[in-house]
């Protein structure tokens, strides 16, 4: 859909290389065929919220509730397996349970018009607190071992979740490019009044992503609690969600929207996961980890910002549309003034 | 009026403003004497605007000063203009919504003792003000719950407040009732005369001009061309200076002052009737009747397919929002639309593009294109839906489709880069391409040419001719330029203060100076 001389995951994809490079070089350990899968597969699941993420994001949105997601489907699908539930039905009601925490901020977001952040901020409290109450902090142990293919099954040798997170992952990529609704979630980031204008169906689109976001996050919790067999009430409190949207970041989705792609993110998540584990293998305190990606995030961000400043599109509309006095325009006695010409006097 | 160098007040002296080749201000020159009212009368792009920014310090003109008392100013930033007590309340407002009244007059001037702000002296100090000026509101209401006359007058006495001495007024009566107009004009009055201060009304209305100015100056293409006391100079001169085409305007403006017929009196206008439309066009395609609600009151309209009506009137007159309450933008309040002869009421955009309707934003970056997108997905945005196969997209067709009509409108740029790399009038060809793409029944165009050069602004008028006369599209287009009409519709209606009475005038008929002179002269005689 976007032809460039250059595509724009080249730059993220030269970063990784180096970074794969580096600690190749730093240990032997890290270079290694069975490092690799593990490093995939503790991928999948910042890898799965990304994915997720990376529609909300275009929308110009922001899912805080993924991670939350996690604990709560997590936890579900275990409790719907103890009560004897087969357990390829109790992943359908889980997932159900996880993309309707979507609609939900979908809903919020769209009918009662709550910022993005805010919306999910609170729905990621609710979904955190949910498994919390029902299990009284107490795990949830699984016993149908069918269960365990999901998160620890392989197959011809590569780990079924990097499987799964592939497959979704081309699916994804391949329906934000070939089909109309794909193609209205980058209008709606774009530019929401002239999507509107043009005839996108803007409540359906916000939904959607939001729907797709929570699904996403119910497959993380689905992999998660496969690979411990433990419903884990406490998870997903962690760095998963950070891990996410550092992963869509860095992998070029921007986060005022219409920008991006799935490939960069998919990307942004293998780079975020072998930082992770290229630390561990080089025995780096783990309190380093979440710095240096901190770090990776900003450097993103930053980029972003830039390149969206520099597309002639200015990041900070109000201060650039009218002069303000520099500090010393007047005389230090003077008390602040209030705003006397607003900035829409250009639109007149 | 060097002569006037040192004369007390706030003086233009012979200023001037170029944007690029275009000349917004030439040699203005204009006194905002203490204690009096001066009424700043001019039309849609006269150059009001750029003087009213000249001296609120948002813009440097090119030549020329501005003193007060005869001391030149320097006025780089807002910030200086109200240094020097010169304050300008614009239509929009720029109060704190969240905020009471007291908060409101006294931001960034609070009144503190020991650290702490005195809440009480000032919340006292805001109702004595409020008493004072009549303002129905207390110190500790909220902004947001007063009505917005109210709203414009806590500005102005904010403006006082904080030790104005010159205050300009930019159409302040735009969005209010009668009697509310009636409230806010006492106040200009009393603000001048007890409290010696210098008023600067922009306003569109000659009643109330008339009614509160103790002088008039009118702007025509960025000059001054009446300046005189308000006791003096007559509606006649007052209409014959701001229409511009004197030699036009002096065979009727008498008759419009002298019984105040309106509309009959422009002589030489003639109208079209609906039945002699319908014969030289198609059948009616977009019927408006009572049109009202969202500060439009009572539109009647017709446009027949493969015509092109041409909608005239001063800004903030309705006419962008009628169009955009017909393409389902705004909510229909009362009044009925056809299309077709069918009952139609859009409830958004997605129903009006269904149905038929086609619209170009008159701001295109605001919501006219993506910016982020190719002119080829911009293109095809809105007719997605014909090109889906087993709900796959077939691009390939509507890259084939977009670049065909892309085409058409002979696009200067690469059109599968960003949009936003095209020059202004080529992207508002690739939407006009768009447009052409949805093969409409009918098109509303909002200002089609805003910010076009003139080579594009042809191409333009050629693509929108085309489209009438050869798919023979319903068209309605909503322009300021008075030129652009004569040459481009074939019919025209005037809209003035959200109305418009559905008499519409052939282009034969109808010049620039009676265009301009139909949409003033109305307003004038409403009362």
């Amino acid at each position: 859909m976007r032809k460039r001389r250059l595509p724009d995951e080249t730059g993220i994809f030269i970063v990784l290389v180096a970074v794969l490079a580096v600690f190749s070089i730093l240990s032997p350990n890290f270079r290694t065929i069975d490092n690799a899968f593990t490093l995939l597969v503790n991928g999948t699941v910042i890898g799965f919220l990304a994915l997720g993420q990376t529609f909300v994001l275009l929308t110009g949105g922001i899912d805080l509730s993924t991670g939350a997601n996690i604990a709560m489907s997590g936890v579900l699908v275990a409790l719907v397996m103890q009560a004897g539930v087969p357990w390829p039905i109790a992943v359908v009601i889980a997932l159900i349970a996880a993309t309707s925490l979507g609609v939900v901020n979908g809903l919020l977001i769209h009918f009662v018009r709550i910022p993005p952040f805010i919306a999910t901020f609170s729905t990621q409290g609710v979904a955190l607190a949910i498994p919390l109450i029902i299990t009284g902090a107490n795990s949830i142990q699984v016993r149908d071992i069918g269960f365990s293919w999901i998160g620890q099954g392989r197959i011809a040798g590569v780990p079924v979740p990097v499987l799964l997170l592939l497959i979704a992952a081309v699916i994804a990529g391949f329906w934000l490019r070939t089909t109309r609704q794909g193609v209205h979630v980058y209008a709606l980031g774009g530019n929401k009044n002239a999507a509107r204008l043009a005839g996108v169906n803007i409540a359906r689109t916000t939904i959607l992503v939001y729907a797709i976001s929570g699904f996403c996050g119910g497959i993380g919790g689905m992999i998660v609690t496969s690979r411990l067999m433990v419903g884990f009430p406490a998870t997903g409190t962690g760095n998963e969600l950070f891990y996410s949207i550092a992963a869509a970041v860095v992998g070029g989705i921007s986060l005022f929207g219409g920008v991006g792609t799935v490939l960069g993110a998919m990307i942004g998540a293998v780079l975020i996961a072998a930082v992770s584990n290229g630390m561990n293998v080089l025995s780096v305190q783990s309190y380093w980890q979440s710095l240096v990606i901190g770090v990776i995030i900003l450097v993103g961000v930053s980029f972003d910002t830039l390149r969206r400043s520099r597309s002639g599109r200015p990041v900070f509309a109000k201060r650039a549309s009218g002069p303000n006095p520099p500090p010393t325009a007047s005389p230090p006695t003077a008390p602040p003034q209030p705003i006397t010409t607003p900035s829409t006097t250009e639109s007149r | 009026m060097t002569t006037e160098a040192t004369a007390p007040g706030l003086l233009v002296d012979s200023i001037s403003k170029s944007y690029g080749p275009t000349r917004a201000l030439s040699d203005v020159s204009l006194l905002i004497r203490p204690g009096q009212v001066t009424a700043l009368i001019g039309h849609n792009g006269a150059g009001k605007s750029t003087l009213l920014r000249s001296l609120s310090g948002a813009e440097v003109p090119d030549t020329g000063n501005i003193r007060i008392d005869g001391v030149a100013l320097q006025l780089a930033v807002p910030r200086d203009a109200s240094d020097a007590g010169i304050a300008c309340v614009y239509q929009e407002l720029s109060l704190v919504d969240q905020l009471t009244v007291a908060q409101n007059l006294f931001l960034g001037h609070e009144t503190v003792n020991g650290g702490l702000l005195s809440r009480r002296q000032m919340n006292k100090t805001a109702d004595e003000l409020c008493a004072e000026y009549g303002i129905a509101a207390r110190a500790g209401d909220l902004i947001s719950s007063l009505p917005v006359a109210q709203r414009q007058m806590v500005e102005v006495v904010r403006a006082i407040n904080q030790n104005a001495k010159y205050i300009l007024l930019d159409e302040p009566t735009t969005a209010l009732e009668q009697e509310q107009v009636d409230h806010l004009l006492g106040i200009v009055r009393r603000l001048s005369a007890d409290q010696g201060i210098g008023v600067l009304l922009v306003d569109h209305k000659l009643d109330e001009v008339f009614a509160v100015a103790d002088h008039i100056v009118g702007l025509s293409g960025g000059r001054v061309v009446l300046d005189g006391s308000a006791a003096e100079v007559d509606r006649a001169a007052v209409i014959e200076a701001i229409v511009g085409d004197h030699a036009a305007a002096a065979a009727s403006v008498e008759d419009i002052v002298g019984d105040g017929v309106g509309e009959t009196s422009l002589d030489s206008v003639e109208t079209v009737s609906e039945a002699v439309r319908a014969r030289e066009f198609g059948r009616p395609v977009l019927e408006a009747s009572g049109i009202a609600g969202n500060n439009l009151f009572g539109i009647d309209l017709t446009v027949h397919a493969g015509e092109i009506l041409g909608i005239y009137g001063l800004v903030g007159s309705g006419r962008t929002r009628f169009l955009r309450t017909v393409y389902g933008a705004f909510p229909l309040g009362e009044g009925e639309l056809r299309l077709l002869g069918e009952p139609f009421r859009p409830t958004s955009p997605r129903q009006a593009i269904k149905a038929g309707v086609a619209f170009l934003s008159e701001e295109r970056k605001a919501d006219g294109f993506v910016p982020q997108m190719t002119s080829i997905e911009n293109v095809v945005l809105p007719v997605l839906g014909k090109y889906i196969r087993g709900g796959i997209l077939r691009w390939r067709a509507l890259k084939g489709s977009a670049e065909d009509v892309l085409s058409q409108v002979s696009i200067r740029g690469d059109v599968s880069a960003p949009i936003t790399s095209l020059s202004g009038g080529n992207q508002q060809k690739a939407l006009f391409a768009r447009a052409t793409l949805q093969a409409p029944l009918l098109l509303l165009l909002d200002e089609p040419t805003k910010g076009v050069d003139i080579g594009a602004k042809r191409e333009i008028y050629g693509i929108i001719r085309a489209l009438a006369d050869e798919k023979n599209v319903a068209v309605i287009v909503v322009s300021s330029e008075e030129e652009e009409l004569t040459e481009l519709a074939d019919s025209i209606a005037v809209f003035r203060g959200g109305a418009c009475d559905g008499v519409v005038y052939p282009r034969s008929s109808v010049s620039a100076a009676q265009l301009r002179e139909l949409a003033w002269a109305e307003t004038a005689d409403r009362v």
